[in-house]
């Protein structure tokens, strides 16, 4: 199975939220606000809400 | 048994990102998208920034708060609240615990309370995908 590989998608955010169209596979909106994306998207099909942050790297819990 | 891939959001940066919707249980409410969460297995609960609490004008119990701690120590303040949780075909209502304190890369936590009580989960990080099993239904 393929990783999903969102990686040229997201570069070009360092903050808020993208809205990712999985058919088209493209990024369609960026937001600030968690709000505001589902606002932005709330008519538009087959959309994934991915965080938008400079650098995924060095989490732990 | 379903399979899932992890997700690459950064050049060699591998996520076991799940495809999650949420919901108001109280008002049937739901978040039409997808949104992305991470499966935690170092997490004891389900973690969610207040943010989505809002969109889902989810009423927190301010008197039901509880403290967590991150692998610094450092206390993260939460508040209890109700969720419906869409995740591989199924449907749970979880206890959340909502707070502002989490990072921006990881704004929902899939922990150990209601989702690894529920599923079992094997991570296959070689081959970048991992495996959910739904304990309670019925294999054919």
């Amino acid at each position: 199975m393929n990783i999903i590989n969102l990686t040229s998608h997201l570069q070009r955010y360092n903050s808020g939220w993208i809205a990712y169209n999985k058919k088209q596979n493209k990024v369609v909106a960026h937001s600030k606000t968690f709000d505001s994306i589902v606002k932005k998207t709330k008519l538009k099909r087959d959309i994934l809400l991915v965080p938008a942050t400079s650098n995924y790297l060095g989490f732990v819990t | 048994m379903a399979i899932y891939p992890y997700f690459s959001p950064q050049q060699d940066v591998y996520k076991p990102w799940i495809q999650i919707r949420l919901g108001n249980p109280s008002s049937h409410q739901l978040i039409q998208q997808s949104i992305i969460a991470l499966i935690d297995s170092g997490a004891d609960a389900c973690l969610c920034i207040t943010d989505i609490a809002k969109a889902l004008k989810i009423k927190l119990d301010h008197t039901k708060t509880r403290e967590f701690k991150g692998v610094n120590n450092q206390p993260i303040q939460t508040i209890k609240g109700s969720v419906q949780l869409y995740v591989c075909n199924t449907q749970l209502i979880c206890p959340f615990y909502f707070t502002d304190k989490l990072p921006p890369s990881t704004p929902i936590i899939l922990g150990h309370e209601c989702f690894f009580n529920r599923f079992r989960i094997t991570f296959d990080f070689k081959n970048k995908q991992m495996e959910l099993l739904d304990t309670l239904k019925k294999v054919n």
